[in-house]
């Protein structure tokens, strides 16, 4: 170390101290009692940068730019099983209104394919925002140049059709409303998962037709000289209207497929959350909604500026559900059942293994630790888990984590009385830097 | 072009490149700190920026990030990704045996030879090479899977049976939550929050840092002399540039192939250039003991992944990695639309992107050069210091994958799990790549299976799928082949 050890130490302090003004110095400010006095909470339940993360982030940065509500809104990423781990997640949270869910049908969908046993019901919708045009989409040279040569080649040859939509998914449902306008008609689905892997699988030939949101069309369209292998081509948009965007494109219902869906957003809060709350948010995305900027920005990645809420937004779901429980969600029967094979593959390798070692009977080599290490050792797992179980508890993330630093690493050095005190420097600054770093300069919500 | 060179070559521009190379070797260095969630977090203070600036920025971080795995790796045998794993095989062993800066000095040359490779396919061959990301049906990705599950298995030197338990345990693993062929759960248990499987993050920290530290603590006194660091005559010399020239290209360029394939690139290709750079050795003994040519062969084809996922990326809007998916975002969020008409319709864009790739990559080779002294001492950094640093960090970087703490009961128990394989002598290499492609061959062997309603034909008519099979076979039966060869030999000469 360059420093003389005092002087290197004396500038931790000042750090910490510097630390612990800055935490404490903005949370003296006067908090009003109406709702809301903190910032809301909104869960997306897919990644970042995807399309409802990106649909979020434009009404949060009009709510802030605008002044919409006096708090602003933090988004937090909660991806996983298709929409559900969030869903879950606001479903069970306090409803206070400091929480809630921007969401897809997939929410109505996934309670009707069976992947989860909670649906629409069990959460107080907001209001519903947006509105995307989905479209059939094939390669461009294919032999399908509209919606009824599909369905006709599919009725004539039932199961063969490449469909790409993942089963129980939006799209699926979408999927099979078409078929249903001509009967004896089946696809074949096909797990295609995101737009990129659709567009991928359509060029690669490895699917036959599937279904894109207009602006995903529009982004994955390439110029019109592009070899036709390596181009994909609209054959119908699923809504009533045709779309300014592409408007050579027919929809369904011109070709005698009645069918007039759209992808929207929901905005849902915890069951039972105070409907004043509920009403003021909803006031919120209705003035969000017709914000030039708002609309101006949606625009460009073809997303309508559709509102709905109360009686009419209940209705709207009801009718909803009402057409997408119609159809029954089969699964394909055919595949193996994997897991099944790989416990079996495990299974014989762990008991050939055993077999090996059990005739090749040597000493345990075991660990060449003695008993105090391994003491240390089982006092650090301990206090690992006493840490993480204090976060459990809901004790905050400073107060938690300055002594679980402190003791592991007293633990670790044997409680040597010349490192303790560096060490709890070492806590303090670590616990306050973090959070300082974590908490004010990303936003991030700590344990 | 000239707009965007102009753009990066400001001063503004330039800070910004340093900043974003630092930042993620940063990350990539702390374990349960990954580029992506930098990216993830930096990504909303840049919407007020410039568009070009805020990619500039974001490339950077995520090129530094795949370089800064390296460093915990090789000193600390704590890879903060499935792409460096590879890397502690022979940087770890060089380290302890006292050559830290030597494992560093190789890892650093060899990511810097090999972003530069890549790049160079990248401005140069993007959109021929970016057609055949497509070419890539269901059969295909199943057969590579199986192949990269053989070559992790038969490189890490340990036996073959239990590389392949182990493999296989990573997929079992992999498999509760949501099937992605039926949508149904499955092997959840009634656990709510297993509805999404475990997470990688959380699996990845808990198997190798938090095994790694447990293992350190119980081994405090015994390594209580850490190894000490011969500066002399160790750190890379010319002549490795050219003793390890060949072994750089080979290797560069299999990471930018592999890397073109959405979702499984990065991960695998410093495994495949691994198994290529040992098995064609004329030393391959020597692998996994400290090893130059390991080292070089795994940094090399790691950085090279870099640009082979950005080919589609720049070519035909499609993401390689998920660090790329919220690149996309970020595009999106400022107004740009991706796709096959990114190029036409905002070069500029474009041309930052690849800019900055190189750039970034220049600023990553000096900050790593001129600090690798000090970065060496990470590994004498006082245990009591660092080892609960890492654990808190490991915690945060658990929980912020979803803000739940389900995430660090799961990081703790896999670091039990990782603690006991390990101690089992099953090594844990091919667990990750199990866990991380069992996933990817199951939805696309059930796609692959229901388009052809129930045929498994394809995998064996199919060319480029038979070929990895065969690699795979070859792979798995040339060991004991040789064997066999070389025990026959011997029982001749000794009649």
């Amino acid at each position: 170390m360059k420093f003389p050890r005092s002087v290197f130490s004396y500038l931790v302090s000042a750090l910490i101290c510097g630390l612990l003004v800055l935490r404490f110095i903005d949370s003296s400010g006067e908090k009003s009692t109406l709702y809301p006095n903190r910032p809301v909470q909104v869960v997306v339940p897919y990644a970042a940068g995807g399309g409802t993360d990106t649909f979020v982030r434009i009404i949060q940065k009009a709510v802030a730019s605008k002044g919409l509500l006096p708090e602003p809104l933090v988004i937090i990423n909660q991806p996983g099983g298709g929409g559900t781990i969030g869903s879950r997640y606001v479903k069970e949270s306090r409803p206070d209104g400091y929480r809630i869910l921007c969401h897809n049908e997939a929410i109505i969908t996934s309670q009707l394919s069976g992947t989860v046993p909670f649906g629409p019901d069990d959460l107080a919708p907001i209001a519903q925002t947006g509105n995307i045009a989905p479209m059939i989409v094939v390669r461009e040279d294919s032999r399908f140049q509209d919606l009824n040569a599909l369905l006709a080649e599919s009725k004539e040859k039932p199961n063969s059709l490449r469909f790409g939509a993942d089963v129980g998914s939006l799209a699926h449902f979408m999927a099979m409303e078409i078929e249903q306008s001509s009967p004896g008609s089946a696809f074949n689905y096909i797990t295609c998962g995101g737009g990129q892997k659709r567009f991928t699988l359509l060029l690669g030939g490895h699917l036959d037709a599937a279904i894109f949101s207009l602006s995903e069309y529009l982004a994955f369209r390439a110029a019109n000289e592009t070899p036709p292998h390596q181009n994909i081509r609209a054959i119908a948009v699923l809504q009533s209207n045709r779309h300014d965007a592409v408007p050579h494109v027919s929809t369904a219902m011109e070709q005698g497929v009645p069918i007039n869906v759209s992808s929207v957003f929901y905005w849902w809060a915890p069951k039972g959350t105070p409907a004043d709350a509920v009403d003021q948010l909803a006031d919120m995305f209705e003035v969000a909604m017709q914000d030039p900027s708002v609309v101006e920005e949606l625009a460009k990645i073809s997303i309508g500026s559709g509102f709905r809420r109360g009686e009419e937004l209940l209705d709207y779901i009801d009718k909803r559900i009402e057409t997408l429980s119609a159809f029954a969600v089969s699964f394909p029967a055919e595949l193996p059942n994997f897991p099944a094979w790989v416990i079996a593959i495990v299974g014989v390798f762990a008991a050939g293994i055993g077999i090996n070692a059990l005739l090749n009977r040597k000493v345990a080599t075991g660990l060449s630790a003695n008993r105090g290490e391994r003491n240390i050792a089982l006092t650090a797992l301990g206090m690992l888990v006493l840490y993480i179980a204090c976060l459990q508890w809901g004790l905050p993330y400073v107060i938690a984590t300055t002594p679980a630093i402190f003791i592991l690493g007293a633990t670790i050095a044997g409680w040597d009385r010349r490192r303790l005190f560096s060490i709890g420097q070492l806590a303090l600054l670590f616990a306050l830097g973090s959070e300082f770093v974590f908490a004010r300069i990303f936003t991030v919500p700590l344990p | 072009m000239q707009e965007a060179i102009q753009q990066l070559l400001t001063p503004a521009g330039l800070f910004l490149i340093v900043l974003g190379a630092a930042l993620g070797v940063f990350v990539g260095a702390v374990p349960g700190l990954t580029g992506t969630m930098l990216i993830a977090l930096v990504l909303p203070l840049t919407y007020g920026a410039d568009p070009q600036y805020a990619l500039t920025l974001l490339i950077s971080i995520y090129v530094g990030a795949i370089s800064g795995g390296m460093i915990t790796a090789t000193l600390l045998r704590m890879p903060g990704s499935p792409a460096s794993i590879v890397t502690t095989f022979d940087g770890y062993p060089m380290a302890q045996q006292g050559q830290p800066e030597r494992a560093l000095g190789l890892g650093v040359m060899a990511s810097f030879i090999g972003g530069l490779i890549s790049w160079g396919f990248l401005v140069l061959l993007a959109r021929p090479i970016a057609v055949l990301s497509t070419s890539f049906g269901p059969f295909e990705y199943f057969s590579l899977v199986m192949m990269a599950l053989v070559l992790i298995a038969t490189i890490g030197g340990a036996s073959l049976s239990k590389s392949l338990l182990s493999g296989f345990l990573g997929i079992l693993l992999s498999m509760p939550g949501i099937a992605a062929a039926t949508g149904q759960t499955r092997l959840t248990f009634g656990i709510t929050e297993l509805n999404d499987g475990f997470k990688l993050l959380p699996v990845l920290i808990g198997l190798f840092a938090i095994n790694q530290i447990f293992r350190d603590i119980i081994n405090l006194k015994a390594k209580s002399g850490v190894p000490a660091i011969e500066t002399k005559g160790v750190a890379i010399r010319f002549a490795d540039f050219l003793s390890q020239g060949f072994n750089l290209v080979r290797s560069s360029i299999i990471g930018t192939w592999i890397g073109l394939l959405p979702g499984i690139g990065a991960n695998i290709g410093s495994v495949a250039a691994y198994s290529v750079a040992k098995s064609s050795s004329k030393t391959p003994e020597k692998f996994g003991t400290g090893h130059d040519e390991g080292i070089v062969a795994a940094e090399a084809a790691n950085n090279a992944t870099i640009g082979g996922a950005l080919i589609p990326l720049v070519a035909m809007g499609l993401p390689g990695s998920v660090v790329e998916a919220v690149l996309l975002g970020a595009l999106v969020i400022h107004g740009l639309q991706p796709g096959p008409r990114l190029f036409e319709e905002h070069p500029t864009m474009v041309y930052t992107i690849m800019g900055a790739m190189f750039l970034a990559n220049i600023a990553m080779a000096v900050i790593m050069f001129f600090s690798m002294r000090s970065l060496a001492k990470i590994a004498r950094i006082p245990r009591d210091y660092m080892l609960p640093v890492i654990l808190v960090f490991c915690v945060i970087g658990s929980f912020a994958l979803s803000n739940r703490l389900f995430d660090v009961w799961v990081m703790l128990a896999f670091g039990g799990l990782g603690f006991f394989l390990e101690s089992k002598k099953f090594p844990l290499a091919p667990f990750v790549i199990g866990f991380v492609l069992g996933p990817i061959a199951e939805e696309n062997l059930s796609s692959g299976l229901i388009s052809t309603n129930g045929s498994w034909l394809p995998i064996v008519t199919r060319p480029l799928s038979v070929a990895f099979l065969g690699v795979a076979f070859v792979m798995l039966f040339l060991p004991l082949w040789k064997k066999r060869m070389h025990e026959t030999k011997a029982a001749r000469s000794r009649k």
